[in-house]
């Protein structure tokens, strides 16, 4: 079934509208009789076409304008009643304001129309899928809860051989047919499951697509083919204290930042002790960033993005923070978190750090996937390909 | 079962989820812009004040006596051009600035537009003081109007947010227009009669009153200066082209945002 994308309805909503700035236009000139009646002839066309469209939802737009009869007879009897009904005399005065008047009812209805439309067709799209449910098998997810679904995703990009980003440029360009792009694929046909508790380990050479993949699923980057289904709070530790502002002091950041991850100022409130105490910087907290250390803004980056109780953590080589004194905490942190069964996507070159940390892993290959399952066959086959 | 499906909405979940950002990202655009300065938030008070006096003395003299109070004359038109220009040229940079946060983690991309509009209307409002106050030393006459003067700052905020969507998705593309709409900004200053009367406008450039900022303008001083109702044809002119250009802003915004990251 086609389903109408009422573009015809979003064009007449816009014509009317531009139509009705010129009418209203403070200064413009109407007293030319010719241009008055012009004016409220073409208000009565734009009145009919969404009153079919409101009575007809089904019919395709290309069908109702082969049907000009029908739409000058609706608008005329529309007009008619409307005039007797305020009793107006069509010609003189009050034209004008009488087009105003039909003008701003054919975008009201317009609004009606696309309405009535869109609910037209998800009745009829619900009805569809509720046969074809019925008839697929049950999904066949039976053991633990899926948290992240990542089906057939591909990122194509489009390297132009210079970038051109002014306008002289571009114009240039276009002109003479310059413009060229070298497509490609940074990573395509992906499909995996993450079910909750499950730590994946991401391998592979430099420029395979981790990064990319990793940021398809944190939402950054939205996929040119398949889609990625998330349940859960997913907070990505790629690069820590990114989000912060080096005119804000610690505690105005930790807010900031909190705010950036998607979360209420109540459960940052309520955070704001353990993240301070967590971090160890409670006598600079009032300090403006800018005369932080890196290993202090590390430090508070790492203590906000664990404490908030991430379901999905997103780590990037990160796991050596500060001194070998907070490194240690860090790493019991971190252990802590997959105790209480945080689902973990850990991108490393660090085959011995993966097998460490990871159940499953994924092996990527120029944006394909070689091999994925138990953590330690794919680190183990990875390495002898080495 | 229609209002349901509308409180379940994708985007407004996704706004209520952001909302405590959007606080936070005002607040941070308003704190951040007086920090270090002495005198920190009276600065909005004290800009538009002192530019008045600098204006009134410069233009006083040229006009003489053609504008009555000629301080409200120029506060009304400045205050309401300010919260514009100001309004759309920063939210035209917000998403380029701020394209490291955005390359790191999801965060709807309207929210940084949004935010300095609203940043900057929060400046519009504590100059409004500088206004009333200017009017009662002046011995301007207030009138029941003036509670009409809500809906041109309505309409401005309107417009702003749709102005500054489409600029921010235009300089995500090409940054010329950066440089491009300082210039069209000076242009615009010049045709919104801010410092001058109306009618030393030739007849033969009636194509100034195309501008609608002019008009919002006019129906800002039809409530605080004239103390007057309000024009029929101008507010319907005003609220339309306000409401089209945030319809085109939005929509091009949407159509686009998904390649915004290729190009940041």
């Amino acid at each position: 079934m086609r389903i109408l994308k009422s573009k015809d309805l979003m064009l007449i909503f816009l014509v009317s509208s531009i139509y009705i700035l010129i009418i209203s236009y403070p200064h413009l000139n109407f007293n030319k009789s010719t241009l008055e009646v012009t004016f409220l002839i073409l208000s009565f066309v734009f009145v009919g076409y969404p009153l079919i469209a409101f009575l007809r939802p089904e019919e395709d737009y290309i069908k109702i304008l082969k049907k000009p009869v029908l739409l000058l007879e609706l608008s005329l009897l529309f007009i008619l009643s409307i005039s007797l009904i305020l009793k107006f005399s069509l010609i003189g005065q009050n034209m004008r304001i009488l087009t105003l008047f039909l003008s701003i009812i054919a975008m009201i209805f317009t609004l009606i129309a696309y309405i009535n439309r869109i609910r037209y067709f998800k009745l009829i799209k619900s009805e569809n899928e509720t046969v074809s449910t019925t008839e697929k098998s049950v999904p066949k997810t039976v053991h633990g809860k899926t948290v992240i679904k990542v089906d057939n995703v591909g990122m194509q990009f489009r390297l132009s051989e210079e970038k051109v980003d002014n306008l002289k440029e571009y114009v240039i360009k276009f002109l003479k047919r310059q413009i060229s792009y070298n497509e490609f694929w940074a990573v395509r046909g992906i499909s995996f499951e993450v079910e909750k508790g499950d730590r994946w380990g991401i391998i592979g050479l430099n420029g395979a697509g981790k990064s990319t993949l990793l940021k398809i699923i944190s939402g950054v980057m939205k996929p040119t083919e398949g889609n990625v289904e998330i349940k859960g709070k997913i907070i990505p530790l790629l690069e820590l204290g990114a989000g912060f502002d080096t005119n804000y002091t610690g505690k105005e950041n930790i807010f900031l930042n909190g705010a950036m991850l998607g979360l209420s100022k109540e459960f940052l409130e309520e955070k704001y002790e353990e993240i301070v105490e967590f971090s160890e910087i409670r006598k600079f907290i009032n300090v403006p960033l800018k005369n932080y250390s890196s290993g202090m803004r590390a430090r508070l980056g790492f203590s906000i993005a664990t404490t908030i109780k991430p379901e999905i953590l997103i780590l990037d080589e990160v796991l050596s923070v500060g001194d070998a004194k907070f490194r240690k905490k860090s790493e019991k942190k971190i252990t802590s978190l997959f105790k209480e069964g945080v689902t973990v996507l850990f991108v490393s070159h660090s085959i011995i750090q993966v097998k460490k940390i990871c159940n499953k892993a994924i092996w990527l290959e120029k944006g394909k996937i070689v091999m994925v399952g138990d953590a330690k066959e794919v680190c183990e086959s990875y390495a002898e390909n080495m | 079962m229609v209002v349901n499906n509308i409180i379940k909405h994708r985007f407004l979940l996704n706004f209520n989820k952001y909302k405590y950002l959007l606080t936070q990202l005002v607040k941070r655009d308003v704190k951040v812009k007086y920090r270090n300065s002495v005198l920190g938030i009276f600065w909005s008070f004290l800009n538009p004040l002192l530019m008045m006096v600098v204006m009134t003395i410069i233009f006083s003299t040229l006009f003489g006596k053609t504008i009555t109070n000629f301080p409200v004359y120029y506060l009304t038109g400045i205050l309401i051009f300010t919260l514009f220009s100001k309004g759309s040229s920063g939210a035209m940079t917000s998403i380029t600035k701020n394209s490291a946060m955005l390359n790191k983690i999801y965060i709807p991309k309207y929210m940084y537009v949004l935010s300095v509009v609203i940043s900057n209307l929060v400046t519009f409002v504590f100059s409004l003081f500088i206004l009333i106050f200017i009017m009662i030393a002046t011995g301007a006459p207030f009138t029941i109007y003036i509670f009409f003067g809500i809906l041109p700052i309505l309409l401005v905020v309107i417009i702003t947010i749709g102005a500054g969507l489409l600029l921010a998705t235009l300089n995500v593309f090409f940054r010329d227009i950066q440089h491009l709409y300082k210039v069209f900004i000076t242009l615009l200053m010049y045709g919104s009669a801010i410092f001058y009367p109306i009618d030393i406008v030739p007849v033969q450039f009636q194509i100034f009153y195309l501008n609608p900022l002019f008009a919002i303008i006019t129906l800002f001083r039809d409530s605080f200066y004239s103390g007057i109702p309000y024009d029929l044809f101008n507010i319907l002119y005003a609220s339309l082209f306000s409401i089209l250009i945030l319809i085109l802003g939005v929509v091009i915004f949407y159509k686009t945002q998904d390649k915004f990251i290729l190009h940041l």
